[in-house]
């Protein structure tokens, strides 16, 4: 028999008019288990405490240690540094160059990914379509393609002098000269975007699929017989109702895109130049690329980057908070 | 207490039962016969040692065990020369017929994998026994990678006495390669005809343009025209030109006989890519990607060098290594030509560095097999030895420690050979680390080259790409690598280094294309010490 006492909940309670919550005081969950449960609860997580304090936990901690160090990744540390990375940092173009890169390249990411998604998501949920199947596949199939498999055939499609959707272009007439996709400083950074979009397209189609299913049924039905349209309830039922959960996958596209490394490394290097120079990519030639490695150095742009991370997770909170309350007026 | 008496008379009566027992005699029939052979048990060592700035001569006696004694080892070699991967495994066949209790395990990775890899195996502790390394200045390689704790000496008990007569003279230098007295490396690539500064060409691709093969162009102009006429009579591109930290393999042979092929002006004591001889070069080569004569596209070298072996390409600008390289692309029909890089009009006013240090493999600081990877490197290092015999008749590369003269067969190599005995492409540079044995200590260079890694050829790849003007990028980069040069050279002589600029400019070393030697050295101007 479990023995779970009794947890105090919240409570609304009418006053003058409002609603006002009461907080109660949660008690931990350890607290509310006695006995041979407590032993049996601990134990069920035990496995996850030792991962993610060995695979989370202690790299993060790590990398602040490393971070007021001056240590290139073999032997002891020994040499503290206190901020001296980070003031070098500071003044580091390149890390800055990369900085403004990553962002540029996760908002455009984010921009063309979501709305196309969605569309797909939309389109693939209407009982109409024939083949709805296969249509997923064809989109989610280059989510199994490895990102570095992907950077590499894209190399050559997009190559100017053997690609062949430069042979293409030129051939149709559309352009005169093959253009110089992954050398160009404009275009670097905008195909390394339409390629990840292309790959990771899938994955949030299957996302915006999960939430458009949560949206009652029966509202589109009384939408229906008040006379709407499809873009009417779209606009006024479903993306009301699925806003909470895109918020959620608007900061998971976000923070993803912030990632992007393997199509650096496998498309451009961060050419031409340093133009799709990206932070993960600055810090992965800072400690293992460029020789003497500098680790603390790398570490220091890696806990830099990791803040902004955990800001655009912090402001997603806050967003996800909104939207939910706003979604209880509409009952669902 | 009355027990004693009688555990002392139970003891007795054991000792006399096992005394009274029967015993077995064991007996020994002695055969004599003489066995004359000479074994080596132990051997005298001696070896100089340096005990507070002292040279010490120390003999000590080691034993010498027998080949029954030793334990079976696995050494773990590793280097980045994937064509020659199949030699490798009959490299360590051959060395076990001799050594059969060392199995010798010798991967090859690709070049830029393999630079990635090999710090993560020293990070995790589970390096090679034995590995390959080149760093930006090779000179100071040896002391980088003490400073990284890469390194161990070689085992000097195991070598023969004639072991550093296999080198030229002036082959082992403290602080570049030796330490204490105690040997880290060795030159494997002679340091003449070994190194950057060729120009191949696709000479079915001159055919089809109506040139003759064999006369190839020599100077600025007329490499221009020849390209101009092979984009016109051909659907070939006239060069291949790899780019990012890859455009040194076209940038050494242009900039090194226009001016020198160092981003550092030894005559100055400054980085240079802004000095006005390093421009002239860049707008002349990037005429060439303005006008479409280079494949196009942001190529590395593997790239680069496929479009020039299967005729998408002309020619292609690299190193001493490109025929075994090209061997192993397997394009049988390749009619290569090997030639001297060309000049500018008015003449050649420039050279190639002549490497001071073609150190290249060491000990893994992380072995516990140092003896047995210093056998294996004594073996490797025989003048007409297999490793030797076999790496020049394969057309691998030179090697200063055998005659190769005697053992090249390979037509590319020898060609490669020629032409660096007829034009004399690489002169010895002043040697700063030569001129002030504190440089070893300096971090004034390498502080400067880490402010952006490769930065003079990632820029220049940008503009070439793009077609931009590159003077206003070029000052930038010089003044920010002089700022942070200068600056450190300045922190490091306050903290005692017996350092300064002096060390790095030689302006007695007036012609560029004339070897530093010895007698400049005893021109060179030393900095000031506090003391003086």
């Amino acid at each position: 028999m479990a023995r779970f006492s009794t947890s105090q909940t919240a409570a609304a309670v009418p006053l003058n008019g409002r609603i006002k919550k009461r907080r109660t005081k949660s008690i931990p969950l350890i607290q509310q288990v006695a006995g041979a449960d407590r032993f049996w609860v601990m134990l069920f997580l035990l496995p996850f405490i030792i991962l993610y304090t060995s695979f989370t936990l202690w790299p993060l901690l790590a990398t602040i240690i490393y971070s007021f160090f001056d240590w290139d990744g073999n032997g002891p540390l020994e040499l503290f540094i206190r901020l001296e990375n980070y003031i070098t940092i500071a003044r580091d173009p390149l890390f800055w160059l990369s900085f403004r890169n990553t962002l540029v390249f996760a908002l455009i990411n984010t921009a063309i990914k979501l709305p196309l998604s969605l569309m797909a998501a939309i389109l693939l949920t209407r009982k109409w379509l024939w083949g709805q199947r296969l249509f997923r596949t064809v989109y989610f199939a280059p989510l199994v393609i490895p990102v570095a498999m992907a950077g590499l055939i894209f190399q050559l499609l997009l190559h100017p002098a053997n690609g062949a959707i430069n042979d293409l272009l030129t051939s149709t007439g559309l352009v005169q000269r093959p253009i110089d996709f992954l050398g160009n400083e404009r275009l670097a950074l905008l195909s390394l975007v339409i390629v990840s979009v292309w790959q990771i397209f899938g994955q949030y189609m299957i996302y915006w699929m999960a939430a458009l299913q949560n949206v009652p049924e029966a509202l589109y039905e009384a939408a229906e017989l008040d006379g709407a349209g499809e873009w009417k309830k779209l606009v006024h039922i479903t993306l009301p109702i699925i806003r909470p959960v895109a918020i959620i996958i608007l900061f998971l596209a976000f923070v993803n895109a912030l990632k992007v490394f393997g199509l650096v490394v496998t498309m451009t290097g961060g050419g031409p130049g340093f133009q799709t120079y990206v932070v993960p990519y600055f810090i992965y030639t800072q400690a293992l690329v460029d020789f003497p490695f500098r680790y603390g150095y790398a570490s220091a742009a890696a806990v830099l980057f990791g803040v902004t991370i955990l800001l655009a997770v912090t402001v997603q909170g806050y967003f996800v908070r909104r939207a939910e309350a706003d979604r209880k007026d509409y009952g669902v | 207490m009355k027990r004693k008496p009688l555990l002392i008379v139970i003891f007795l009566l054991i000792a006399a039962a096992a005394a009274c027992a029967p015993q077995t005699v064991e007996v020994t029939r002695v055969v004599t016969e003489t066995v004359t052979e000479e074994i080596e048990v132990t051997r005298v060592v001696t070896e100089t040692i340096e005990v507070e700035g002292e040279e010490v001569e120390v003999t000590r006696v080691v034993e010498v065990m027998t080949e029954e004694e030793m334990e079976p080892v696995t050494l773990r070699v590793m280097n980045w020369s994937q064509e020659q991967a199949d030699f490798y495994e009959q490299v360590a066949a051959e060395f076990q017929n001799e050594y059969p209790h060392i199995t010798v395990e010798w991967d090859t990775l690709e070049q830029g994998q393999y630079r990635e890899t090999l710090p993560l195996m020293f990070q995790s502790g589970d390096s090679p026994d034995i590995f390959f390394w080149l760093g930006g200045d090779r000179v100071l390689t040896m002391a980088e990678l003490l400073d990284q704790n890469w390194v161990a000496p070689m085992d000097n008990t195991v070598l023969p006495d004639d072991f550093y007569d296999r080198w030229p003279e002036g082959s082992f230098l403290e602080g570049i390669n030796v330490v204490n007295s105690l040997p880290y490396s060795f030159p494997f690539n002679d340091n003449f005809v070994w190194g950057p500064g060729y120009m191949y060409t696709n000479k079915d691709v001159f055919r089809a343009a109506g040139l003759d093969p064999d006369v190839p162009p020599t100077t600025w102009s007329e490499l221009r025209t020849t390209c101009e006429t092979i984009a016109e009579n051909t659907d070939a591109f006239c060069l291949a030109v790899p780019l990012g930290n890859d455009l040194q393999r076209t940038w050494y042979p242009l900039s090194g006989m226009n001016f020198t092929d160092s981003f550092f002006d030894y005559q100055q004591g400054r980085f240079n890519i802004d000095d006005e001889r390093q421009l002239e070069t860049f707008n002349y080569l990037q005429g060439f990607f303005n006008d479409g004569l280079v494949v196009p596209g942001n190529n590395d070298k593997d790239f680069a060098r496929q479009s020039m072996a299967n005729g998408q390409a002309a020619i292609y600008f690299g190193g001493a290594w490109m025929p075994s390289v090209f061997a192993g692309y397997e394009v049988p029909d390749l009619d290569l030509g090997v030639f001297p890089p060309v000049m500018p009009d008015d003449g050649r006013a420039g050279s190639l560095r002549q490497s001071f240090s073609e150190n290249k493999f060491y000990i893994s600081a992380q072995s516990t097999h140092r003896t047995e990877a210093t056998l294996f490197l004594e073996w490797m290092t025989r003048p007409d030895g297999f490793f030797a015999t076999e790496y020049l008749a394969q057309g691998f590369g030179t090697l200063p420690f055998s005659d190769m003269g005697q053992y090249v067969t390979d037509e590319g190599l020898l060609q490669v050979i020629d032409v660096a005995n007829e034009n004399n492409l690489r002169v010895a540079y002043p040697e700063p680390v030569v001129a002030c044995a504190d440089v070893a200590q300096s971090k004034a260079v390498s502080n400067a080259n880490s402010l952006t890694r490769n930065w003079e050829f990632i820029a220049m790849s940008e503009a070439l790409l793009n077609g931009e003007d590159f003077s206003g990028t070029a000052a930038e980069i010089a003044e920010a690598k002089n700022g942070e040069f200068l600056t450190t050279l300045e922190e490091e002589a306050a903290a005692g280094l017996m350092i300064g600029v002096e060390c790095f400019a030689f302006p007695e070393w007036e012609d560029i294309t004339q070897a530093y030697d010895s007698a400049l050295y005893e021109t060179h101007q030393m900095p000031a010490s506090d003391d003086s």
